[in-house]
């Protein structure tokens, strides 16, 4: 029948659809009155809800900016593209943004291997880029990232966050869990390298692939040594699933995360297992307990709450996307245009209190958020609060 | 603060295959299914992977937005058994008696599309459901484990033993095989070999659907884990001779206490490369499969 010839092809044509569709189609006339940001994200692969979290950050931070005539006459447009956790679609995304888009700067998302991927390609083309992402390698050392920016914690600093509460415990036995990529395995020795120094023994580590489904055998091996604490470094959906395999192993220590475990599908996914577990993170992340007594943690708690709002539900990841979007739109006030050497040069002076924490850029750190703006957290009844 | 004594090697040891078992009791019935579709129509269907991927993700969206869970699973066995109707109705019944390649790369395009489907329904984010037996733990030779893992074993003998009953003791399962046996002489005797392929397709679907529930709560799925699920069944199946199904389900246990083996003695980062290396091996030294069965049998 000509019927079952035609269905496959049928079938087909919304395929072809979407396939194009996922092309983008946008026509980026550059018009002198609109500021181009590329934005580069993880919207599909195992971190792809971060990566939804900074897209919805983004677009409620650019409608804020844009509503509020902060650049005067100029609206701030951003072409969004998804990386898919991929190196060579995020260098594609740099070149396109540069070459087709005419960006006067980047925003790369949170998968740290990525935007180093693309950082020749930024240097090369004297684009300002602001990375979302944590490892430490894309500031460091500043001599050979002119041109990229940061605005999450650095490792280091959350291993020293960590390992001070630690030692206020009184905990100097801990085992460590890391996932396999750059962010990871630079956690890792950061931590191990804190922990040294402070004293504290790191009994047994081990690690996992980020899309592995299944840790079992690592937190086995992990609680078989039974350490007074676990320190987890991993990203969400990882930290939850690790947590939910140490509560099922019958694991009795305290356990630490560092700043990947921030979004909010982490206490959806560990449920009642997160209880009590702690992590370290821009203390914003704890709603409820944000001081509004300065202006700054007004601002904050409100956009903390026009973010829920919007959203359902908070993400931690959001903040730093707030943030970097507003240390472009800071560049773009103070030079009155978009020449990228003069918003590098802006960027590298700024100093502010962003959503995450104080944040404050040099010629000699890129990194901008400040320690102070990290916490200790732990979950008490189903939510993020200050540890004290 | 007790520390590891050297006796606990063993029970280390013990520990990993326990955890490789329950692992590899999901990649057993993802390679069950592949092994009966093939047994019966001589095709691969590397969608079988995505099948257990919609399952999952259905019951756990389902579960996620407050339906009760047998009601979820109900949902997404019925949902998952259409689609599995659907690709053999609608692409691979279509292509006639195409060369057996042809319909694997259906199979494969048909994987590529249920992923894309699945992501634009369900978004790129996982989804999570609770344990059936919430917070409950099972404590084995020393090792605790989330009762679960028990679900997933229960389920995979409950597949082994029904696709067994299905395929010896029962009238379609007599057509099954005499169409895998011989597709032209069973037309002759009055079988379809088309109608014997869809409802082992359906069969396959439902089989993956099951892992699938019982999987979500363990590791929660999104739109991409049906490919690496697939591969690892279609290794199972490939080790236990592809046309054997209880060979697909040693295969698959195979599979998973190897992994779990090479994590906990190695490293994470070497388990795909042994798992497909050993899967080359075979391939190139038995391809009758580890456990091959005679060819020959009366049907």
């Amino acid at each position: 029948m000509r019927w079952r010839a035609i269905l496959p092809l049928v079938l087909s044509v919304p395929l072809l659809a979407a396939g194009g569709c996922a092309a983008d189609a946008g026509v980026a006339a550059a018009r002198d009155n609109r500021i181009v940001v590329g934005v580069s994200l993880e919207l599909s692969g195992p971190t792809a809800s971060i990566g939804t979290s900074y897209r919805k950050a983004l677009e409620l931070k650019a409608a804020q900016l844009n509503a509020s005539g902060a650049l005067g006459g100029r609206k701030l447009r951003l072409v969004l593209r998804d990386n898919r956790t991929d190196n060579n679609a995020s260098v594609a995304n740099v070149d396109d943004f540069i070459k087709n888009q005419h960006a006067a700067a980047l925003i790369l998302g949170g998968c740290s291997q990525c935007a180093v991927a693309a950082i020749p390609a930024i240097t090369e083309n004297h684009v300002p880029a602001i990375s979302l992402a944590s490892a430490s390698t894309l500031t460091t050392p500043v001599a050979n990232r002119r041109y990229v920016f940061k605005v999450s914690p650095d490792p280091d600093q959350d291993a020293q966050v960590i390992t001070g509460e630690l030692r206020r415990k009184d905990i100097n036995d801990v085992g460590l869990i890391a996932v396999d990529n750059l962010y990871g395995q630079d956690g890792r020795r950061q931590f191990t390298r804190r922990a040294q120094e402070a004293g504290i023994r790191v009994a047994v580590t081990e690690k996992f692939g980020q899309s592995d489904t299944s840790v079992a055998v690592q937190v086995a091996k992990v609680v078989s040594e039974r350490p007074q604490a676990v320190v987890i470094w991993a990203v969400s959906p990882a930290a939850s699933i690790l947590v939910k395999e140490l509560h099922d192993a019958h694991y009795g220590g305290a356990v630490y995360l560092d700043a990947g475990a921030g979004a909010e599908l982490f206490l959806r996914g560990a449920g009642a297992a997160a209880e009590g577990t702690n992590m370290v993170f821009p203390t914003v992340l704890a709603t409820q307990d944000i001081d509004t007594s300065t202006p700054a943690g007004a601002a904050r708690k409100a956009w903390v709450d026009t973010y829920e709002k919007q959203n359902g539900e908070y993400s931690g990841f959001a903040s730093f996307a707030a943030d970097a979007l507003q240390t472009i739109a800071d560049a773009v006030t103070t030079t009155g245009g978009t020449d990228r050497e003069q918003l590098r040069a802006a960027i590298e002076a700024d100093q502010f209190d962003g959503i995450s924490g104080p944040l404050r850029f040099s010629a000699t750190e890129h990194s901008g958020l400040l320690p102070a703006a990290l916490g200790i957290l732990t979950v008490r009844q189903g939510q993020w609060r200050l540890a004290r | 603060m007790e520390k590891r004594q050297t006796g606990d090697g063993v029970d280390q040891v013990l520990s990993y295959v326990l955890i490789g078992l329950a692992d590899g009791s999901t990649y057993a019935v993802v390679g069950l299914g592949i092994s009966l579709v093939y047994e019966v129509t001589g095709i691969i269907n590397f969608a079988q992977g995505d099948f257990v991927m919609l399952g999952g993700l259905t019951y756990a969206v389902a579960v996620e937005n407050g339906a009760p869970p047998v009601l979820a699973a109900a949902l997404a066995l019925a949902g998952t058994a259409l689609c599995g109707g659907l690709l053999h109705t609608a692409v691979l019944a279509p292509a006639g008696d195409a060369e057996p390649d042809r319909l694997i790369i259906l199979t494969i395009g048909a994987s590529i599309l249920v992923q894309g489907a699945a992501l634009l329904g369900f978004g790129p984010d996982r989804h999570f459901a609770e344990p059936f037996d919430g917070d409950g733990r099972i404590r084995i030779l020393g090792t605790s484990l989330s009762t679960q893992y028990l679900w997933c074993v229960g389920a995979t003998l409950l597949a082994a033993v029904a696709a067994w009953l299905l395929l010896y003791r029962t009238g379609w399962g007599r057509a099954m095989r005499a169409v895998a046996a011989d597709r032209e002489m069973a037309r002759l005797m009055g079988l379809s070999p088309v109608r014997m392929g869809l409802v082992a397709m359906v069969l396959a679907a439902v089989l993956a659907a099951i892992a699938g529930i019982v999987l979500a709560p363990l590791q929660p799925p999104d739109a991409s884990v049906g490919l690496p699920l697939g591969l690892k069944g279609f290794t199972a199946a490939v080790l236990g001779g592809l046309a054997s199904p209880m060979g697909a389900i040693a295969g698959g246990l195979v599979v998973g206490v190897v992994e779990a083996l090479i994590t906990g003695f190695v490293s994470s980062g070497y388990r795909e490369a042994v798992v497909y290396g050993a899967l080359v091996a075979v391939l190139l030294v038995r391809p009758g499969g580890l456990l091959a069965l005679p060819a020959r049998e009366r049907v």
